[in-house]
């Protein structure tokens, strides 16, 4: 939803129809991130018998207290009010975010991934012994390294398909490991990535994070972090991968769930990386909670 | 000045425990050390030992710096030790992995030198099977977020801690562990024998970590030992790099 149409006031003393209900409950769910630690809540249709009391009505009056700024919230959106336009406003914010991260965010995520992963134009085998190349993009499978435009490193040709898997394929058969880095598999390569090639496919890796964060942290909440904190949680991501950062640092997600940056900060540390990249996420965090 | 029959005597004593050190390494260290995989062409059957891979040289240099611009090239585990201990790191922050692996390997390589034959031996066999995750000390596992390793500490062993989803091994000196949760744990036997002087047989085993998703990777080493059979192992030492 990137905006709210209601027929009649909703909340105390309104109109109160369950379609205007829905429609709000849906828009204060999609703006959670800005009304912590209210929780999600229940499209329903209903404020209940004693709508004063309702979780819908309290979600109302923290957004009314902590983003329109009003002293004494009402508890009540009407049509095209003050309440109703910043909520339409916000609605609005997230749509355009959510469509893709801004380009200032992503010049910096990809420099930084950079600096972290390495860039290597030509293929290597990662600490998995999976054939990656560029900016840490994977390449599953052989077929799906012939979609991607190599060149001959020598002559800059164009590499044919065949010669491409022919060189995966030499490569898969490479020893692997964490002792070994990119730049050993070099030797016996052939083929590279143009800068061009390589920025590509990092954006499109990129792509695929910001769909994943979305998922773990709620599309409209994800939306709304400020870049700071969207910047460390990249990072965190292209690291541990979803599955990890889900279920790996439950504490760590509470927090950010609560827009409690500084908590978060406290609890983002990996085990094995590098100081440099741990204190790069909890000062983002950080300085995204005001903190020193 | 030394007498000269003492001088004789001390260098006969030297002589021989050069000739018994370099008898009993070759039991003691792994057949297929990791580090074997890295040196091109194979070495010498003589330079098998851990002063012998302490001093290899790699197939590639390892370039390091160090705050204020110094920069050394490496190329054996002797040289890396000491620019480490000098104060050189990675050149640049991608390399980050690259040299804490190679510290982990050189360091248990080192570690492997000053083991001595053991007495008794409790250790499963062979040690990296299918059940080893049952036995082997929880300090295995891929514990990433201080969260997972206080969890760690209350595990009774590996597999209490993750369920293990895939066992591959390609000899008895390497296997590969995959957790249900995506952790990767590919385990190295290095060097067996005693290294705490109690006469049981210890095993010096080294550590790459990944995960099935995510770019994060670590590798460390461990010293565990058995004082029981059926009992369960315990680290002895833990050596992780940057940590």
């Amino acid at each position: 939803m990137s905006t709210m149409t209601l027929s009649g006031a909703v909340g105390i003393g309104g109109k109160n129809q369950p379609s205007d209900i829905r429609s709000v409950q849906t828009a204060l769910n999609q703006l959670n991130a800005l009304i912590v630690p209210t929780r999600r809540l229940a499209v329903d249709g209903s404020l209940g018998a004693v709508p004063a009391r309702s979780n819908t009505v309290a979600a109302i009056e923290v957004f009314q207290k902590k983003v329109v700024g009003m002293m004494r919230p009402d508890g009540r959106i009407d049509p095209n009010g003050r309440t109703h336009r910043l909520m339409n406003q916000k609605l609005a914010q997230a749509a355009s975010s959510q469509a893709s991260p801004s380009p200032n965010l992503i010049a910096t995520l990809m420099k930084r991934l950079e600096q972290q992963e390495g860039r290597i134009p030509h293929m290597y085998l990662d600490t998995r012994g999976y054939v990656t190349v560029g900016v840490g993009n994977m390449i599953p499978d052989a077929n799906q390294a012939a979609a991607i435009s190599f060149v001959h490193r020598d002559t800059g040709r164009a590499a044919t398909a065949t010669e491409i898997r022919e060189e995966y394929n030499a490569i898969k058969q490479r020893p692997y490991g964490r002792r070994y880095g990119a730049s050993a598999f070099r030797p016996y390569t052939s083929l590279e990535l143009t800068n061009a090639t390589i920025d590509q496919l990092t954006r499109k890796h990129v792509q695929s994070f910001t769909g994943e964060l979305q998922t773990i942290y709620g599309k409209a909440a994800f939306n709304a972090m400020p870049d700071k904190v969207k910047l460390a949680l990249y990072d965190m991501i292209f690291n541990l991968g979803m599955t990890k950062l889900k279920n790996e640092y439950p504490n760590f997600n509470r927090h950010i769930g609560n827009s409690d940056w500084a908590a978060a900060a406290r609890e983002s540390r990996r085990g094995g990386i590098s100081d440099e990249r741990n204190l790069y996420v909890r000062n983002l965090l950080n300085q995204a909670a005001g903190t020193p | 000045m030394m007498p000269a029959h003492r001088s004789f005597l001390l260098a006969t004593a030297l002589m021989l425990s050069a000739c018994s050190s370099a008898a009993q390494q070759p039991q003691a260290l792994s057949p297929e050390h990791p580090m074997l995989a890295t040196l091109e062409p194979v070495p010498s059957p003589d330079e098998v030992t851990a002063d012998g891979l302490m001093s290899a040289r790699w197939q590639f240099p390892l370039m390091l710096t160090k705050s204020g611009g110094d920069s050394r090239s490496v190329e054996s585990c002797r040289a890396l030790l000491e620019a480490h201990n000098d104060g050189f790191g990675p050149a640049q922050p991608s390399d980050y992995g690259l040299v804490q692996a190679n510290l982990a390997l050189c360091l248990a390589t080192e570690d492997s030198g000053a083991l001595k034959p053991s007495i008794n031996n409790h250790l499963p066999a062979p040690l990296l099977g299918p059940d080893f995750p049952e036995v082997a000390p929880a300090e295995l596992a891929v514990a990433i977020s201080d969260y997972q390793r206080a969890r760690v500490k209350e595990s009774r062993s590996w597999q209490d801690f993750s369920a293990i989803r895939d066992h591959q091994s390609r000899s008895p000196y390497e296997a590969t562990y995959v957790t249900e949760d995506g952790a990767i744990q590919r385990v190295f036997l290095v060097a067996t024998g005693d290294f705490n002087d109690d006469g049981a047989r210890d095993a010096i085993l080294y550590l790459e970590s990944a995960l099935e998703e995510g770019t994060y990777g670590t590798a460390r080493y461990l010293i565990v030992t058995r004082e029981e059979d059926g009992g369960p192992m315990r680290v002895l030492k833990s050596v992780w790099p940057g940590e």
